[in-house]
């Protein structure tokens, strides 16, 4: 990373003995339409939900900008969608989700960094096959499944249905992370009479809180944004999350786009505010398994 | 193996309760799946085992092969468009390391937003003829047919919202993969006088072609798994012409009821998933591994 600095410029003069300014010129206002071209169709859509909701309902069919910008859509739909509840029920299972995989996972991957113990490849191959089994093949048999439990329609099974996938990929996320901190720590403070679960929650947990703010955020987008488990799991509307309220209201709010809008624009907020905000963190977790050296 | 000191049955206890709820939670479940789907089950009275029967319902159902056919378009589709858009975003943000930081938050930010929100943005506020941007279009300027009711488009409108949704991520995956090509390699191509288009083919393409293949991978079973973007938008529709085995299994379980069928189409698309899963989980040794 400290050499980048250093590249334009040596790229700049590899090329300019290669290539007429004609070429250069042409390359860079090509490069400039793409990167309009790209930033249009990713933000039109949300510009033109953003511009919608604030428009008087008349304004809809009629004009691009709205003639006077309109904020009480908002608490129109704040209310008519009982959006506090959904709000509150999304937080909920999303805390309980990331809370619980934190918990289960951490000491697992942990095991997993530093310990022999028995029986260690069945265990592993069982978080892999976990990891890898989607939600889609298990839907239907996890339905019964709560259904068995007196777990379904609570929020409390349907966040059950998300830790044990998001456990076992929490499980490798962090592994990797607390294989790279160095064993010589955990030696010394052996040495100094800790015992293993000692060495693990006084040396190497504080060490790994940015792997846990990885698996947190990553968590946390997917159980927010989950559409199929909550949707088919909650069946009364008053428990239903954001995602699945959302998607009932759409037909109840069909003629009513400005309404429509704005209960988008309340459902993504926190999402983007939190993205935006940790967007560092939430790239690098994105981007953490995907890459090989 | 060095790096382990010891082998002490008390260090099981740090992987018990998540090994636990794993096997609870995710491979009971599946292996129920592969036991329901030969068996009669309307999901309340007690199963009865049927041998290949659901099989052999499931493979004679001509809406079965059609949404098969679905997912493989699906899949040719999303290894193609999104990987080549991303890849020349990816290739661009490379020249642009200042500002790439900002496109990188405006790639991904569809991406992050939920398939909810997206579907809905797309549907009512986008395509919709009455008062979605094409509808206005339409009245304002030239005509435009709704591709979302046409059974020749439908599914590739779908696709392109989850395009529009999904290369974002690819995209920062690659640019991260590009970043880590070794400087001196790409200051000696550019030495020799190579132009952009050589550098990319010679030196940054042979870099990240290990991430490129486990996007590839991970691409093809999400295809063949693909559910919310369409079920949000077409459920299917219009006439089954976005039909896909996700939606297949979806409709047999909770609208038909016949929860041993919906098992076996489950089944059947975990099965291509599962053959591009054996390749990811060989290609990404690396990172998985004992």
């Amino acid at each position: 990373m400290t050499s980048s600095s250093i590249m334009p410029g040596t790229a700049r003069t590899g090329r300019a003995a290669t290539s007429s300014p004609w070429a250069v010129t042409f390359t860079r206002t090509l490069i400039y339409v793409i990167l309009v071209a790209i930033v249009v169709v990713e933000a039109f859509p949300l510009v033109w939900m953003i511009v919608t909701s604030l428009k008087d309902p008349h304004e809809v069919f009629n004009s691009v900008l709205p003639g006077e910008i309109r904020w009480q859509n908002f608490p129109r739909v704040w209310y008519a969608m009982n959006f506090p509840v959904h709000l509150g029920n999304s937080l909920y299972v999303t805390g309980l989700t990331v809370g619980l995989v934190v918990v289960l996972a951490t000491p697992a991957a942990y095991a997993f960094a530093r310990y022999r113990f028995p029986g260690r490849e069945i265990v592993f191959y069982a978080f892999l096959g976990a990891m890898m089994i989607p939600p889609q093949a298990i839907l239907i048999p996890m339905f019964q499944f709560l259904k068995s439990l007196h777990l379904l329609d609570s929020l409390n099974g349907l966040a059950f249905s998300f830790v044990g996938g998001g456990t076992a990929f929490a499980v490798f996320l962090m592994r990797t992370f607390f294989l790279s901190l160095p064993r010589e720590l955990g030696d010394s403070a052996r040495t100094d009479g800790c015992n293993d679960f000692q060495v693990f929650w006084y040396i190497y947990l504080p060490l790994a809180r940015p792997g846990i703010a990885t698996v947190v955020i990553i968590q946390s987008l997917y159980t927010w944004n989950e559409f199929m488990f909550s949707n088919t799991f909650i069946i009364t509307p008053g428990k239903k999350t954001v995602q699945s309220a959302v998607f009932q209201a759409i037909g109840q709010y069909s003629t009513d786009y400005t309404a429509l809008c704005s209960g988008l624009m309340i459902a993504l907020v926190p999402v983007v505010a939190i993205y935006l905000i940790l967007q560092r963190q939430f790239i690098g977790g994105l981007t953490a398994g995907a890459l090989k050296g | 193996m060095a790096r382990f000191r010891s082998v002490a049955f008390s260090h099981a206890l740090f992987v018990a309760p998540a090994l636990v709820v794993s096997v609870a939670i995710v491979l009971l479940p599946a292996l129920l799946t592969l036991l329901v789907a030969f068996a009669d089950w309307d999901g309340a009275s007690t199963p009865t085992f049927v041998g290949l029967k659901n099989f052999q319902a499931v493979f004679s159902d001509p809406v079965f092969w059609g949404a098969l056919f679905n997912n493989v378009q699906w899949m040719v589709i999303f290894l193609t468009i999104p990987m080549a858009i991303a890849m020349v975003a990816a290739s661009i943000l490379m020249r642009r390391k200042r500002s790439s930081a900002v496109f990188q938050i405006i790639f991904l930010l569809p991406y992050v937003l939920s398939p909810v929100a997206n579907a809905v943005i797309w549907q009512n506020i986008i395509f919709d003829p009455i008062s979605g941007l094409l509808g206005f279009v339409s009245r304002s300027w030239f005509p435009l047919f709704n591709p979302l009711t046409d059974t020749r488009t439908a599914l590739y409108a779908v696709a392109g919202v989850d395009i529009w949704h999904f290369w974002g991520y690819l995209a920062v995956v690659f640019f991260a993969a590009m970043r880590q090509t070794p400087e001196d390699q790409l200051e000696a191509a550019f030495i020799e006088g190579a132009s952009g288009w050589q550098v990319f083919w010679n030196v940054t393409l042979p870099n990240i072609l290990p991430t490129v293949a486990l996007m590839l991978v991970l691409v093809t079973i999400f295809s063949f798994l693909t559910f919310d973007y369409v079920y949000l938008i077409t459920q299917g529709g219009p006439a089954r012409s976005t039909e896909m085995l996700s939606t297949f299994a979806y409709a047999f379980a909770f609208t038909s009821f016949q929860v041993g069928k919906a098992a076996t189409v489950a089944l059947a698309m975990s099965f291509f998933g599962l053959i591009a899963s054996l390749v990811y989980v060989r290609m990404s040794r690396s990172e998985i591994q004992l």
